[in-house]
């Protein structure tokens, strides 16, 4: 499982279980992200990146994809845990300014 | 694609033999950039022209790295954000050239496609000091946003026997080249 859904209070957490979160995966993930979204009609979720030491172009665009899902739906995707190279992608495509991002998991939660 | 960083990884090594030391600013920087931009190049280049052959070529020119990657797979077709509904095929026809379409925007930036000839284009990026949509883009070019903020010169050539080639360069000091 590349992927782990869990529940924390009430908030779908969507663990990345892998450290490369490339286009290789994103179709898992997409499909994860949107079951969520889609079929169980959850509209808080965050995604943890703790694991992750390196994300492409492929897998953030599926990421931003599932937010438009989630916005659409009203609810909204928060990051947390972005390791330094991934958190440089963020800022490079300045998806930093359309995710909130979190380095705390209770932080993350409660600013739902 | 499960051993896509090896590209990345032969980049880096050809780049520590080909610039010298302490005459680049941030080095590590400058190399994970590299590596970030070869595996944009090489994993878009991939999935997005699926075909039976990749060619990688990577060499120093005076002051500048030239990654060309060809692959023998599908056009790239240029569907513009400010035209919805227009798709650009080669050979560009005599309409179009000279002309920039957006092929990404976010708030502050865009990424414009120019129609350089019948088989090339060339792409650049432009802030546009905010406001332009407020819209969530991505999924199509977001990987150009990346290629043409991390090198300098970005070009698509399509050749009339069927390969794609993207072309990119980076610039680096003089001084810095060995």
């Amino acid at each position: 499982m590349n992927f782990l859904v869990e529940e924390v209070s009430g908030i779908n957490v969507v663990r990345i279980a892998i450290p490369r979160a490339t286009a290789d995966v994103s179709k898992e993930f997409k499909s994860v992200l949107f079951d969520l979204i889609d079929n169980k009609n959850v509209q808080k979720v965050i995604v943890d990146f703790g694991k992750v030491d390196f994300a492409d172009s492929s897998f953030l665009g599926t990421l931003v994809s599932g937010l438009k899902k989630c916005s659409a739906n009203k609810g909204d995707i928060k990051i947390l845990s972005l390791q330094p190279p991934v958190r440089a992608m963020f800022e490079l495509t300045r998806l930093y300014k359309v995710f909130e991002i979190f380095d705390n998991e209770q932080d993350a939660i409660k600013s739902f | 694609m499960k051993f896509i960083h090896l590209v990345g990884d032969a980049l880096e090594s050809y780049l520590r033999l080909k610039l010298l030391p302490g005459k680049v600013l941030s080095e590590d920087e400058t190399l994970k950039s590299c590596r970030l931009m070869m595996y944009e190049l090489y994993s878009n280049a991939v999935r997005h022209s699926p075909g039976s052959k990749v060619d990688i070529i990577i060499y120093f020119k005076l002051n500048y790295l030239a990654i060309d990657i060809e692959t023998n797979g599908e056009e790239f077709i240029v569907r513009p954000k400010d035209k919805p509904g227009l798709e650009i095929r080669f050979p560009y026809p005599d309409s179009v050239l000279g002309t920039n379409f957006i092929v990404y925007r976010d708030k502050d930036e865009v990424v414009n496609c120019h129609v350089l000839s019948d088989s090339c284009l060339e792409f650049s990026k432009q802030k546009t000091g905010g406001g332009v949509t407020e819209e969530l883009e991505i999924p199509d070019h977001f990987g150009l946003l990346l290629l043409t903020s991390l090198t300098n010169d970005v070009k698509y050539f399509r050749t009339k026997s069927g390969k794609n080639i993207f072309s990119v360069r980076k610039h680096f000091p003089k001084e810095a080249v060995n």
